[in-house]
This record gives structure tokens, C-alpha cells and sequence, in this order.
């Protein structure tokens, strides 16, 4: 990777950054200069720094140093030689550690000579990380085959996102599982590894829905408790459910993410969310049985569908979505074009995924 | 009357001792505190493996500018990581752990459990 590509990643997905650049061969190379410090000033502190890191005899990976005044000075060795450093306003040096770290994994650092951020994406890691996410993501359309009319979208807000999807098909079962991890982008995307690779190992077909929730939230908290904090935590919220292939009947559980019944007796069931009470939530879910009728369907999504913004900041909302709901027809023109049209020219607001079948 | 004295010191003294024997106690992998300051020769030394903050000691040093107030450093070598808490500007914590990732949250629990208690404990050593 080169080495202003990676500079650009690096501010893109951080805010706060007022220096950074390399310490090479000597040699310290800034980038990004928005900081009113007196140049010689920070300049002395980050020579002084690398003179004293740089000793092979120390062994020395990587420092952080966080002052009184809120920002922090990170130096990381990149290979001998060559070192990286940041100097933030923003306070999470943990995730910007783990970001770093995760972009090297499998690429080197090559320098080039020029000091100033260059236009353009260096997308290689991130496509590398999509490719991996996506191996974790278990592919619907077999799942999905049989039922009379399906609808599935997942749309990232980056390259990678913290938005997820599961499925399973058991002798007796269809297991569908969709869920919103907390962050988007590479935060999210590691938290949806996290969590895929829990519910692999919790689940089980004898469970009912509300049981794979439960056991990954207790999952998740192991693992959290394990290793203290690290600087953030993993939460997500989901839709659970477990289709009975021989009676059309369902059986859900949810943190956060609704149901809905499409077709004659329309229905929206919400779900509490387990953001803010996350052990209350879980300790008192429960699993819903529902038949559906024939002609009758299911929808869940992700909230990226009604907290997307339009050109004037307004959020779609629920009630822009439940008016194409109530029409029974669920497909790309009617949810996607719909969300895409509010969108216009503006970004989009959060990562998305949605899910619909009839039986 | 000197003798007297004298006691008075040392029960100060292992008040400090017993505060920083209650650190390790607490927080599980640690394996080494060194209590210090950069203007006097105040110097406790607890645990088994303290060889690597010494080692980085000068690292510590240099990291202190008077426009850059640290709070606490995190060096991660090889070897493990020391973590350096300054309880005000020039005394300060170092802390060896086997924990190779920077864990704020941790230290800033350590930093806010026990900066009042040992400036106290070290404020009555030096009185005393």
C-alpha cells in the first residue's frame, strides 16, 4: 500500500487527526499538518520519541501517549526504520490501534516521496476485509428458494459494514437471522465477525429464537468481561427466525429490529432494543409464535432504511415505509428505489439490510 | 525521640508500600510497579519482572514537554507493555503487564482508583 493511500484511509475513518505522517530513515515526514503547534515544537517531541524507540535493543512495537488536554500522540513501528505517528484530538487511540494494525496485516507500507494527501482510494485491505466478511455471511438464496415471493437487500454504507446476515436449513427448520451490529464501517465489519462466529457456535435447532440471542449476548459479555474494556464494546441488535417447513408456522425473537406481517391482516411488531438495557432486554425475551396464512409474508430490516437522510436532513422514517408495506408488494422498485429516490444526492446514512418472504 | 521518629517513617512508608501491594493484588497479569518521580529519589519497586520498565525508563523521560502534559503513556515492546501513569508532573506509576493491547479503560480505572490515595500516602512520606 502506498504510503499516502494509507494516510487517506487513516483520516477518512478518524476524526480528530490534526498530524500524521512517517518518521523514515531519519527522516520525519508529515502528511497532514492542521495542528496550530509551533512546527519545531512537535517536530522535537516526535524525533526525541522515534531516537528512543527506534533502538532495536528495545524491542519497542508501538507507544501512545495521552495528555491532559485530550489528545494523544501515537508512534507505531512499521517495519525497521519506518515509523508511523498520529497526533489526535479524539481520544479512541484503541480503535485507531486495531484500525492500523488491521491495515498491515497483510500489506507493507511502501513510501513515496510525496508529503501531500493525494486524491483516490487505496481500497485493497478493505476489499480484502469485504471478501472475508462476505465468507462469514451464509448465502439466503437456497433458503429462500421455495417460499412464493422474496425480497433481500443488504446494502453496506462503505465497502464493509457492521449489517449482517445469517441462514441455516435444518431437517425440520429455516433459520434466518439479520442483524445491526454497533458502528459500520471497519468497526462494525470486525463486530459482525465477532458475532457470526458466536452464533455459529450457539446455535442449535432445538433453541428457540430467543435462545441464540440470549446466548450470544452472554457470549459477547464473556469475551468482554475476558479482556476488560478495550476502548469499545459489541453490541448489536437482531431479528431471529425459525420457519417451520412443515406447517408454515414461525417462530421470532428480536433486540431492536421489527417484524412485520404483509398481506391480508397487516402487522407491525416491534421488538424492545437492547442498546440501552441490553441484561434487562435479554433476561425477559421471549419467542413469538406466529401462522402465516397463505398469500401472508414476513419483512425485517435494519434501521438504515428510515434513518436515511435526504438533500434537506430529513430521516424517511417508519411511517414512509409502512405506507409501501401496507401495498404487499415488496420488492427493488417498491423498498430500494423508494429509500434510493429519498436519498438523491446524499450519502447513505447507515448500513442496510432488509429481508421479505411469503408463504 | 529519634526513635520515635524514626517509626513514624517507616509506618509511612509502608502506608505507600501497602497501597502499591493492593495494585498488584487487584488487577490480574500484572507483574511489576515502579513508583518514581523525575525530580526526587522517591523509588518503590514491586513484583517479579520490573527489569523492563527500567529498560524504558528514558523512554518515559523524554515524553515529558511542558506543552505536552502526559497522562499516561503506553510502550508496547516485544517483551509485554508498561504502562505509565503520572499521578502529577513529575511523579508517576510504571505499571508492567503481558496485555499487548492498549486498554484505556483499564488504566483509566487504575489511574482514578489510585492517583489520590498514593499522592496522599507520598505527600505524608515526604512531610513526614
Amino acid at each position: 500500500m502506498k504510503s499516502t493511500a494509507f494516510i487517506k484511509n487513516i483520516d477518512d475513518s478518524f476524526k480528530g487527526i490534526e498530524e500524521c505522517g512517517f518518521v523514515a530513515n531519519d527522516e520525519m515526514k508529515a502528511s497532514i499538518q492542521r495542528s496550530d503547534l509551533e512546527p519545531e515544537e512537535f517536530e522535537s517531541i516526535v524525533m526525541r520519541l522515534y531516537y528512543m524507540a527506534a533502538d532495536p535493543e528495545k524491542g519497542i512495537r508501538y507507544f501512545i501517549n495521552q495528555y491532559a488536554d485530550g489528545k494523544y500522540l501515537y508512534i507505531t513501528r512499521l517495519n525497521d526504520g519506518l515509523w508511523f505517528y498520529v497526533l489526535s484530538f479524539d481520544e479512541a487511540f484503541a480503535k485507531l490501534h486495531f484500525y492500523i494494525q488491521f491495515l498491515l496485516s497483510d500489506e507493507a507500507i511502501e513510501m513515496d516521496d510525496s508529503k501531500e494527501t493525494v486524491p483516490g482510494e487505496d481500497h485493497d485491505s478493505i476489499l480484502a476485509a469485504q471478501r472475508i466478511q462476505h465468507m462469514l455471511f451464509e448465502n439466503l438464496t437456497p433458503l429462500l428458494k421455495d417460499f412464493k415471493d422474496t425480497y433481500f437487500w443488504y446494502s453496506p454504507k462503505n465497502t464493509i459494514g457492521g449489517d449482517f446476515y445469517w441462514g441455516k436449513e435444518t431437517a425440520k427448520h429455516k433459520w434466518f437471522v439479520i442483524g445491526d451490529c454497533t458502528g459500520h464501517g471497519v468497526e462494525g465489519a470486525l463486530a459482525t465477525v465477532s458475532v457470526l462466529s458466536i452464533l455459529n457456535q450457539v446455535f442449535d435447532d432445538k433453541l428457540k429464537p430467543h435462545w441464540l440471542i440470549k446466548n450470544i449476548h452472554y457470549s459477547l459479555n464473556d469475551i468482554q468481561k475476558q479482556k476488560l474494556e478495550e476502548g469499545y464494546g459489541i453490541g448489536t441488535e437482531m431479528m431471529v427466525i425459525r420457519y417451520n417447513k412443515a406447517d408454515g408456522s414461525l417462530d421470532y425473537a428480536g433486540t431492536g429490529l421489527p417484524l412485520y406481517v404483509i398481506g391480508e391482516n397487516f402487522k407491525y411488531f416491534k421488538t424492545k432494543s437492547a442498546h440501552y438495557e441490553p441484561e434487562r432486554v435479554v433476561k425477559f425475551i421471549r419467542s413469538r409464535h406466529l401462522k402465516l396464512e397463505s398469500g401472508q409474508g414476513i419483512f425485517t430490516h435494519s434501521d438504515g432504511i428510515i434513518d436515511q437522510f435526504d438533500e434537506s436532513s430529513a430521516k424517511y422514517k417508519r411511517k414512509r415505509l409502512l405506507q409501501t408495506l401496507k401495498t404487499g408488494k415488496i420488492n427493488t422498485e417498491t423498498i430500494e428505489a423508494n429509500v434510493r429516490a429519498w436519498q438523491g444526492k446524499m450519502d447513505q446514512t447507515d448500513d442496510i439490510v432488509a429481508l421479505y418472504f411469503s408463504h | 525521640m529519634l526513635l520515635e521518629s524514626q517509626i513514624e517513617i517507616d509506618n509511612q512508608m509502608s502506608k505507600v508500600e501497602e497501597i502499591l501491594e493492593s495494585f498488584l493484588d487487584q488487577y490480574t497479569g500484572i507483574e511489576g510497579v515502579v513508583l518514581e518521580s523525575l525530580e526526587t529519589e522517591l523509588q518503590f519497586k514491586f513484583g517479579q519482572n520490573i527489569d523492563l520498565i527500567q529498560k524504558y525508563r528514558e523512554l518515559t523521560i523524554l515524553s515529558v514537554d511542558e506543552n505536552f502534559q502526559t497522562l499516561f503513556s503506553f510502550i508496547h515492546a516485544d517483551q509485554g507493555t508498561v504502562i505509565i501513569f503520572f499521578l502529577d508532573e513529575t511523579t508517576y506509576l510504571s505499571v508492567f503487564t503481558k496485555d499487548a493491547k492498549p486498554n484505556k479503560e483499564l488504566a483509566k480505572r487504575m489511574y482514578n482508583a489510585y492517583r489520590d490515595k498514593l499522592m496522599k500516602a507520598i505527600t505524608e512520606t515526604a512531610e513526614a
